[in-house]
């Protein structure tokens, strides 16, 4: 592997990292034949370095009969055709490492494709190699407490196999059968195909729909022990053979159940002083914060947010958390209490097609019906609640979706580069597209695309760049606490990000957020920095000393502040 | 000036001074010490109509003028600067100080045992209260220093203590609280420590924030907007309703006296037609309403909040709280911590809701054809909330009989009585928002 080229000495550059998730088969297609490639994606790298990005979430492009957007693996080892060569994904991977991008790719370790040769061999020949691959039953009548997770299309969670003449279990499509990992033979299997790819110099994987590993009668077989044990046993494979790569988990749960995928663990070092490490994953997904931002932006006031941080316990040492807005999925619902998610699906899939499974399928521009404010508010606030921000490919150019595209694909539809043909993503025939452009008045390539924007200095374009690199700037993003302000005015969402460097040296950002779509005061009591001159951080304008009295701040409509607090002045300084 | 000359212009113009429209003047000022180096002061109130209150005006004392104090300046006497203490860093520090030493039954300072105070803390002065000060240390504690003062248990005190106690989270934890023994034997109550609640917003601020949205999209619905707060209300009536069952376990209740009830209804009503003559010809649905709980034999009556409103709820990242357990300032203290109905309390938030909702329409000041729709689309939102914040408090103490509801019609009308009587007062232009409730009640009643 002459390409294996690992990225500097950071071993926790995910804690500050800007990721973006981009689909391989829509971003860009250098050959011509309908489908975004590696070859496509390599071309785009100077674009996203020119945006700020650090590291790449590319989704799966393993072989697969593409009938889960790639979810359904039948060859661990091999890459879709019309992606590209292992050759093409190498250097994919080298140029973006030159560029100081790295790259996570998807890891479905769940299940695989009933196309898949090792489910093939299962059902042929039960008492063979891989006779006990996948977890096989002569009833359907077992683990019956596990939830079916896509109720749109799944009856149950078995499906019965007429070749092998019994059930086989699986969490999410019928065509998807659940790996047995009580079988030693697929932990090896595991754990050999993640070092093929680890061996091509990649950063890491998002490791898909962890929770769901193992399966006991009488529980609804997520997140049990079994599980967070195999997820242990992959880290310390990783921490021993790949250091410095990272496992970023989905586990749709709640944050006090989540932060059991970081493995915490309490150490005591050489000082005697009691840590919290992690090790099970050094990243994962916070579900919860996503619906709640757009319910507290629906309502006009903060408490959705201000209640989910609250109930977000802390992490381990040297873990982070993944924000998102969107991304390929729907946006889920799972993580709101029933009363909201009626309310959810009222306010944002007013068509009964933008619901999908127990979510909704819409891009951030639609959802927020191309509101310019509101599209800021919500890429300020991913870019500064705690976690590390995940972009969705197209979001930073307000792309819209198209609902009638089946599944999820209304999402995944191509770049919008140019105002030309297929909007600069394929040389091909229109109709060859794998998925047809977005062509409508409102969001359609003619008007949203990259290439206006970058000449539009007001563009969300380079409004969303100005905002990563700002936030690039300072390190209380990523590695600092979060500190909720509370405050008078319930539409106003304030909070203190604030994080001590190795060198004693303070970082501290005020966030002010108006949720609402009217101007709004807001008293902040910010007595801790009385003395302190505030510095608006993106125009570096003084802002009013602070005082004993609260802080008065007014907020337009849907508008927001982030204020760097310095240290206090010497009388020397001024 | 002379020390009563500097006080009386101070208290002429503080905003927790009650008696505003009256004259008075100075009487006996007694400095006393609550702990070593801490004082307070307490000033006699004589109206020139007759009466007397009592006022606590804690004083910091400079040789040289404290020009950060400048603001609370309160006078300059015997040669020294005189300021109150509750802008004063240091001085609230050593009251702080004095609540971490205290031990119970031993000096002005007591503490309730379960929290360990955070002394480093720096005080804060709250803006914008009315009755009372209240002074925030950093995010740890909170002083409510009382301003008038009587000689009695203070009835806050003593509902926090016993609700901290009974681990109740729908209120602030009491921390601690000062007292001083009266001439008369009985314990004047000077100021208490509580818990402060952070991310806390007023429940009337977040229901405002609500009614705007509303009125914000032209013709949907409250259930259909996205600040519909619905969900709240139902959360606040589940949270009334666990307090109120609390209270009524830990305090002493009685049966409630239907005509005692009625009578004082009645007189409210009478009194209040002297001072605001346009009351009587919207007040038949109120006399019928008093009519028909006459009839109510199976009340009873507990010790509850007595001014319960938005304006006394907070919301916090963790639920609803309750505040201000003082009961009715208009009336008298031994009178406020008499047992009573529930039911005015639940009557009080009933009105709240309606008050939210004219509020805004009020600031929002539109004419002819708009204000009925928007008054159409008031009412909707007030419905909708109130039978929200009635089923959350069903859920939690269970359904309400016809008598239930009878009291709580009946108190809500005594409640909007009342304010008819403080809008005559306070605020003439507000009057007509508690006369269109009882003008609504009358025309729903025939």
């Amino acid at each position: 592997m002459t390409t294996a080229m690992v990225l500097g000495d950071e071993p926790e550059w995910y804690r500050t990292a800007v990721f973006y998730e981009v689909l391989v088969r829509s971003f860009k297609d250098a050959d011509g034949d309908g489908v975004g490639d590696f070859r496509g994606l390599t071309e785009k790298l100077d674009y996203l370095k020119w945006l700020g990005v650090d590291c790449l979430w590319v989704p799966p492009f393993f072989t697969s009969p593409l009938r889960d957007g790639g979810y359904d693996v039948s060859d661990y080892t091999g890459i879709l055709p019309e992606c590209g060569t292992v050759e093409d994904f190498q250097t994919f991977v080298a140029e973006a490492h030159a560029r100081d991008i790295r790259v996570i790719i998807d890891f479905v370790m769940n299940h695989t494709s009933d196309a898949h040769p090792w489910f093939q061999a299962s059902r042929a020949d039960p008492d063979g190699e891989f006779g006990d691959f996948y977890v096989w039953s002569d009833t359907d009548e077992l683990y019956e407490e596990a939830r079916i997770i896509f109720v749109d299309t799944e009856p149950s969670n078995w499906t019965w196999d007429p070749v092998r003449q019994q059930y086989f279990w699986h969490r999410f499509f019928s065509h998807q059968p659940d790996l047995n990992f009580d079988n030693p033979l697929v932990h090896d299997a595991i754990l050999d195909a993640m070092s093929f790819w680890l061996d091509m110099g990649i950063d890491g994987f998002r490791l898909d729909a962890v929770p769901y590993l193992y399966e006991r009668p009488g529980t609804n077989g997520e997140n049990l022990p079994e599980t967070h044990a195999f997820l242990k046993k992959v880290r310390r494979f990783v921490d021993e053979h790949y250091p410095g790569r990272v496992l970023l988990c989905e586990a749709n749960q709640w944050p006090a159940d989540v932060v059991e995928y970081f493995g915490p663990e309490s150490v005591v070092d050489e000082d005697g002083t009691e840590h919290i490490i992690g090790t099970e994953c050094h990243m994962a997904f916070h579900f919860p914060v996503m619906p709640r931002i757009f319910m507290s932006v629906r309502r006009e006031q903060r408490m959705p947010i201000s209640e989910i941080m609250e109930q977000t316990p802390p992490i381990p040492e040297g873990c982070q958390w993944g924000v998102f807005l969107r991304n390929h999925d729907e946006l889920t619902l799972e993580m709101v209490a029933d009363e909201d998610r009626d309310y959810m699906w009222g306010e944002y899939a007013k068509d009964p097609r933008m619901k999908a499974n127990i979510g909704i399928r819409r891009r951030l521009a639609p959802l927020l019906d191309n509101d310019a404010n509101r599209m800021e508010l919500f890429t300020a606030l991913l870019l500064s609640l705690p976690g590390s921000p995940v972009l969705y490919y197209g979001d930073e150019i307000g792309m819209g979706d198209n609902i009638w595209l089946g599944d999820r694909d209304g999402v995944r539809t191509p770049m919008q580069w140019t105002p030309d043909r297929n909007a600069g993503f394929s040389a091909a025939t229109p109709g060859r597209l794998h998925l047809p452009t977005i062509q409508d008045p409102v969001f359609g390539y003619q008007r949203v695309n990259v290439e206006s924007q970058l000449d539009d200095a007001s563009s969300l374009l380079q409004w969303t760049r100005r905002m990563i690199h700002a936030r690039k700037q300072h390190a209380c993003f990523g590695l600092g606490g979060f500190h909720d302000l509370g405050g008078s005015n319930p539409s106003v969402l304030s909070y203190v990000r604030e994080y001590v460097g190795a060198d004693g040296v303070t970082d501290t950002v005020l966030c002010v957020n108006n949720l609402s779509r009217f101007p709004q005061p807001v008293e902040l009591d910010l007595r801790r920095w009385e003395g302190v001159v505030p510095i608006e951080l993106l125009g570096g304008v003084r802002f009013p000393e602070i005082g004993e009295l609260p802080y008065l701040l007014t907020l337009g409509g849907h508008s927001f502040y982030w204020i760097r607090l310095p240290d206090r002045e010497g009388p020397d300084d001024t | 000036m002379t020390r009563e000359e500097e006080l009386h212009a101070y208290i002429a113009a503080a905003r927790w001074f009650g008696g505003k429209d009256r004259a008075f003047s100075i009487g006996e000022v007694s400095d006393r010490e609550l702990a070593p180096g801490v004082t307070t002061t307490l000033v006699e109130v004589t109206y020139d109509t007759g009466g007397t209150d009592r006022y606590q005006i804690p004083l910091s004392s400079y040789d040289e003028p404290a020009e950060h104090l400048e603001h609370a300046l309160v006078g300059t006497w015997d040669g020294r600067w005189h300021y109150d203490a509750v802008h004063d860093h240091d001085a609230m520090h050593a009251w702080l100080h004095a609540f971490a030493g205290a031990e119970e039954d031993d000096g002005a300072f007591n503490g309730v045992p379960g929290h360990e105070l955070d002394v480093t803390a720096q005080s804060a002065l709250f803006s914008g209260e009315q009755s009372n000060s209240s002074v925030a240390f950093g995010e740890d504690s909170l002083m409510k220093l009382f301003r008038r003062i009587s000689p009695g248990v203070n009835p806050d005190i003593e509902v926090h203590k016993v609700l901290t106690e009974a681990g109740s989270e729908h209120v602030a934890h009491l921390y601690g609280w000062v007292e001083v023994p009266a001439s008369s034997g009985e314990p004047i109550h000077l100021a208490m420590l509580q818990q402060f609640l952070r991310t806390a917003t007023e429940g009337w601020d977040f229901a405002l924030t609500s009614v705007r949205n509303l009125f914000a999209e032209a013709d949907l619905h409250p259930e259909e907007v996205g600040g519909d707060f619905a969900g709240e209300a139902h959360r606040l009536g589940v949270a009334v309703a666990e307090v109120h069952a609390l209270l009524r376990d830990h305090f002493p209740t009685s049966p409630l006296d239907p005509d005692r009830t009625v009578a004082a209804m009645r007189q409210r009503l009478q009194d209040t037609i002297a001072i605001a003559p346009e009351l009587a010809a919207v007040a038949d649905a109120a006399h019928s309403a008093f009519d028909r709980i006459s009839a109510t034999t199976d009340g009873v009556a507990q010790r509850v909040h007595g001014d319960l409103h938005l304006g006394q709820t907070l919301r916090t990242s963790l639920g609803w709280k309750l505040v201000d357990f003082e009961g009715e300032p208009a009336r008298p203290l031994a009178d406020r911590m008499l047992p009573d109905s529930r039911w005015r309390d639940v009557a009080g938030m009933l009105r709240s809701f309606d008050y939210a909702a004219r509020s805004v329409q009020r600031d929002l000041d539109v004419e002819d054809e708009a204000r009925a729709q928007m008054d159409y689309r008031a009412t909707e939102w007030v419905q909708r909330n109130r039978d929200a914040f009635l089923a959350g408090y069903a859920e939690a103490s269970g359904p309400m009989s016809g008598s239930d509801l009878a009291l709580i019609e009946a108190y809500e009308l005594d409640k909007a009585v009342y304010e008819v009587a403080y809008e005559a007062r306070n605020r003439p232009a507000w009057i007509d928002i508690p006369l269109a409730a009882l003008a609504r009640a009358r025309e729903g009643s025939r």
